[in-house]
């Protein structure tokens, strides 16, 4: 029997997560007259990974497209299909092209519109330059949405769909803090819940993404797309006593990356892969934007750099996991020399002063930093359509939680999630009610979470132990670099972690339920993604296979989807829609 | 260098929780034992100020970290100054 109290909503449309991607959804819901009620499991926008969005994405909106596709639509998209969404990142045309295509046309004009909502500067600060920077996007956003008229409500930790037949007819969850459980009847649902970080040991993302969204579209038959597809970036500090996270660029300034022979590593790779550029350099003694095109200063007029020595980030972390793998890292580290940075270097920008706080007390002038790669994002989620619609009626998706990542595809999707979803309930729902069988699941769904709240603790079952042995297992086993071998031993400790431990799974109060069910999510999401890339047996961009070291245009044009099926995960693959540019087949790019 | 420290003030805490469900790096923990507030993890502070600006009785703090402030003090920039968004910087 559920100890708290029930509580039930009735909505046109449901958003949940209050991200960049959920506020976008719902004012976008709420101005087509659609009564909107917004959920997060947390304070609303401050778990987000938009509000730290300059150290996760680094494709934070940019004023206009990104630097480097400065020419034209032809121009951004074809650079889109063959390298992704963002510069840095590598998956070669593996994006759905069809929302990629809408991503560059809207892009400018869905970001001038946050100047409508109040939003004075529509550009995160670019880079990471300081925590926060998503806070001058965010704040007036969710003022907005208040001052529209969205019902929004914090700490309502939502787990699980409502199913009536194929429509998604609303979702159940629960109040963190005062553990009453919540039913929300909605006619169309926004996914918003954005990425899941977590599972890995390393990122630079907030504690809260566990990637609840995915397992709850998963959990109601929704197949995810892509899963395999995440990636690193290779400035994470490991180093004792300062915090794991990613080193801003404006600190780098003068850097330069060693292995642990004390060699500067990138200037052989460099000349190994052809990729040095007519005007590159490769001397250490310059400064690191010269040296390796580092993207904040790409448009720069300060620094001279019109030939980009590198175009995709992907080569430094290729570079970085090379040199740990072939046996001259130190404790699975490289080196970030920072000694002939002066005092004054650091100031120059905000980046610069971030990285003097979180190196803190740290010596840098004599040391050398440990540095190791750290997830920053993944591509893959919940399989939607450039409207945000999904497999199922009434449920669509915006934002990181789908197919694609950066704020500026959280701005687009959550802007075209929410008209669709609004149209939706406007013309096509029926009104959302609960039948017995629905009724009868909602409180089979109370019974589960009154059992972890009954359970006894156990060593085993302490949610924040699981966490942490999921993100080890995930970093271990299907880190940045992935082997057959690998995963699927990193599969059969998630199968012992499914027996063994989310039996004995406990919650002490419904604050400690939300840590739970996280578990749960995790379990499933983190399963979805070593699947997915045990299933690619190739070696493209940030996808790194060792026993699959080549790139495969010839089989490997496909998408891996999971999905579940009589209570198992099915792993399948659907060809990748190529709409633009052809790659030529058999074009083979040896991976690392 | 900045030496940083963080400190929470015991007395000055109402035990809302607020900081430990903010933080984006787990800093702070709740104890149920001695239901205190704990500062468990002060080695992952990224000094996004979130916690400062939640406490609503100022039982946080976090010293010596630098940060940017406006050249000029406008009422524009007063949240940009408590967010530290300038190119001017100075220890607090």
């Amino acid at each position: 029997m559920w100890k708290y109290g029930t509580i039930e909503h009735d909505t046109d449309v449901l958003v949940i997560g209050s991200g960049l991607a959920g506020l976008r959804a719902a004012i976008e819901a709420k101005k087509a007259t659609c009564d909107v009620i917004l959920v997060d499991k947390s304070f609303l926008t401050r778990m987000s990974n938009s509000m730290y969005a300059g150290l996760v994405g680094s494709g934070a909106i940019l004023e206009g497209p990104p630097p480097k596709h400065e020419y034209s639509l032809e121009h951004t998209f074809e650079h889109m299909a063959a390298e992704g969404v963002d510069p840095g990142w590598d998956y070669p045309y593996l994006e759905n092209e069809k929302l990629m295509m809408v991503l560059a046309v809207e892009m400018p004009g869905r970001q001038a519109e946050l100047r409508d909502y109040g939003v004075q500067i529509p550009a995160g600060e670019r880079y990471g330059v300081t925590p926060l920077s998503g806070y001058r996007i965010l704040i007036p956003l969710l003022n907005t949405a208040m001052r529209m008229g969205v019902k929004a409500m914090a700490k309502i930790c939502i787990f699980d769909l409502i199913k009536k037949g194929n429509r998604v007819i609303g979702a159940v969850g629960f109040n963190v803090d005062n553990g009453d459980f919540v039913v929300i009847r909605a006619k169309s649902t926004i996914i918003a819940t954005g990425g899941y970080q977590k599972i890995f040991k390393r990122t630079s993302s907030t504690y809260r993404m566990t990637g609840d969204g995915q397992a709850m579209a998963y959990r109601a038959s929704c197949p995810l797309w892509s899963m395999e597809i995440w990636g690193v970036d290779m400035v994470g500090l490991d180093e004792p006593g300062l915090p794991k996270m990613w080193m801003p660029g404006g600190g780098r300034l003068k850097g330069c990356y060693r292995n642990a022979k004390g060699e500067a590593y990138m200037t052989k790779y460099f000349k190994e892969h052809n990729l040095v550029g007519p005007n590159a350099t490769l001397s250490v003694d310059d400064p690191m934007p010269i040296r390796f095109d580092w993207p904040g200063l790409q448009s720069s007029k300060k620094y001279p750099c019109h030939q980009y020595l590198v175009d995709n980030l992907i080569h430094f972390w290729t570079a970085a996991v090379k040199e740990v793998h072939e046996g001259r890292g130190d404790r699975g580290c490289v080196y970030l020399d920072l000694t002939r940075n002066t005092e004054e270097d650091w100031f120059k920008s905000g980046g610069g002063v971030q990285g003097l706080n979180l190196l803190r007390d740290f010596d840098w002038k004599n040391n050398w930093v440990h540095i190791q790669p750290l997830m920053i994002g993944h591509i893959g989620g919940i399989e939607m359509d450039e409207e945000g619609r999904t497999d199922l009626k009434g449920l669509y998706v915006a934002g990181e939680a789908g197919e694609g990542h950066a704020m500026h595809h959280a701005n687009v999707t959550g802007a075209r999630a929410g008209r669709s979803a609004a149209i939706d309930a406007t013309y096509l729902a029926p009104e959302p009610k609960l039948g017995v069988e629905e009724q009868a699941w909602i409180e089979e769904k109370k019974e589960m979470l009154q059992e972890i709240l009954d359970r006894k603790p156990s060593p085993e079952g302490d949610p924040k132990e699981i966490k942490r042995l999921i993100g080890e297992i995930m970093w271990k086993y299907a880190g940045p670099l992935k082997s057959g071998e690998g995963l699927n031993k990193a599969l059969k400790e998630l199968e012992k972690i499914r027996k063994k431990n989310l039996p004995n799974l406990y919650a002490k109060n419904s604050r400690r339920l939300r840590e739970a069910i996280e578990v749960i999510n995790m379990v499933l999401v983190a399963e979805a993604v070593a699947r997915s890339a045990l299933h690619r047996t190739e070696t493209r961009g940030v996808h790194k296979r060792l026993d699959y070291p080549r790139r495969d245009d010839k089989n490997w044009l496909k998408n891996v989807l999971v999905k579940e099926e009589n209570g198992e995960m099915k792993v399948y693959i659907k060809p990748v829609e190529l709409i633009w540019d052809r790659p030529s087949p058999g074009v083979a790019k040896e991976g690392c | 260098m900045p030496k940083i420290t963080i400190s929470l003030d015991e007395t000055k805490c109402i035990r809302c929780l607020d900081c430990v469900e903010v933080c984006p790096r787990e800093v702070f923990d709740f104890d149920d034992k001695t239901k205190n507030v704990t500062i468990s993890n002060e080695n992952e502070c990224i000094f996004c100020r979130q916690c400062l600006e939640l406490c609503s009785t100022g039982a946080i703090s976090i010293d010596g970290v630098l940060r940017w402030k406006p050249k000029t003090v406008s009422p524009f920039a007063r949240k940009e100054r408590i967010l530290g968004y300038y190119p001017y910087f100075e220890i607090i």
